[in-house]
């Protein structure tokens, strides 16, 4: 029988790297997507999840719960995302808010983009806490109050962020949607 | 006001659709990994700090009768080794099957009217396991039996007030709460 996440936490707290092994196994992919769709690439959200995982690994000890394990280490992914968001966003100005510079770029210089690109390419467009409020709550399909609890934002705050990005995105995809 | 709102989830869930398409990662995701967990390891004992010959490793073997009698031993042993080496290294309480495997946690405070300890050994709740008050005025304690392993813990004052042990190591989870670090391992007594 596959042992708990409770028995696996505590293993690793002994120095147990099998089973931090098997913790990797069995979250592996689980929040993968939700790294990519806030980096932006595949390649970025491998190093976040590295990241995450080694937080995890030497944080171990403060997952005050270790029957929900996930629901922590989805609060890492969720802080090392904002991390990584935040730090590019310094540094590159694509990042930068700047819809129509975006729109021009779509129409223009790549008019036979993929719908998905379109989607992703103004989804990076919105300020990063939107992008992370409408992921989880429609990529990711959580409910409020789990989003409440992996971000540590209020939930109303949180139904005016989906909102807004909702509002956004409807301005940036005018065109392509016409809802 | 309705027909917004249906409005904004059919375009919610047009937009959302196709990023729902799940993504993997490398397939030495994992390789790479646990290579970097495992240098970690290797940094960590190679970096360990040598014990000094008064707090090296003992082991100390108790039949049940005199188990209460050892354990305020160890305690005044585990007590000074924590309070004399906290500051430069993380205490280390050991212990064995067959050895005394008790912990004893005191803290003094002479406001307090009450102290509980929580750790990750009692699930983090603050009624379980009480300090008791002893006969110095101000000075609380409780001896526990834990398991070999990494423990973190905190004290709660008056029922409400978090404190972290102040002769110990300090960790800090996600969100900036901080708890102690105890490290409870096989076959010696001593601090590292």
């Amino acid at each position: 029988m596959a042992e708990s996440d409770r028995q696996l936490v505590h293993a690793v707290r002994s120095g147990d790297l099998d089973a931090f092994a098997a913790l990797v196994g069995r979250y592996r992919d689980a929040y993968t997507r939700f790294a990519v769709r806030m980096t932006g690439s595949q390649l970025d959200a491998d190093d976040v999840m590295q990241s995450v995982w080694m937080r995890a690994f030497r944080n171990i000890g403060a997952c005050k719960n270790p029957d929900r394990f996930g629901a922590w280490l989805y609060q890492i992914v969720i802080n090392e995302c904002r991390t990584y968001t935040s730090r590019r966003a310094q540094r590159d100005s694509r990042f930068v808010d700047d819809p129509a510079e975006t729109l021009a770029a779509l129409s223009v210089s790549e008019p036979d983009v993929a719908l998905r690109d379109e989607i992703e390419k103004a989804l990076e467009c919105l300020p990063a806490e939107q992008r992370e409020a409408f992921v989880l709550k429609h990529v990711e399909e959580l409910p409020y109050e789990q989003m409440a609890e992996i971000t540590g934002v209020g939930v109303s705050a949180l139904k005016m962020r989906v909102c807004r990005a909702c509002e956004r995105l409807r301005e940036l995809l005018e065109g392509v949607y016409h809802a | 006001m309705r027909d917004n709102e249906a409005r904004d989830r059919e375009f919610a869930e047009q937009i959302a659709r196709p990023l729902r398409e799940v993504e993997l990662l490398a397939p030495d995701f994992e390789a790479r990994l646990m290579a970097q967990a495992r240098a970690e390891v290797a940094r960590r004992e190679a970096t360990r700090p040598r014990r000094s010959w008064w707090i090296t490793g003992r082991v100390f073997v108790a039949s049940p009768l005199t188990t209460l009698a050892m354990a305020a031993g160890i305690a005044v042993v585990a007590a000074a080794s924590t309070l004399v080496v906290a500051r430069r290294a993380q205490p280390t309480i050991t212990a064995s099957r067959d050895t005394v495997e008790f912990v004893r946690f005191v803290l003094v405070d002479s406001t307090a009217r009450s102290v509980s300890v929580v750790g990750d050994f009692n699930g983090w709740k603050r009624d379980e396991t009480p300090l008791n008050a002893t006969s110095k005025a101000g000075v609380w304690s409780v001896s526990l039996r834990l398991s070999p392993g990494r423990h973190e813990y905190a004290f709660i004052v008056d029922g409400k007030r978090w404190v972290v042990d102040p002769a110990s190591i300090a960790s800090s989870d996600e969100f900036g709460t901080e708890s102690s670090v105890l490290l409870v391992s096989p076959a010696r007594i001593g601090a590292s």
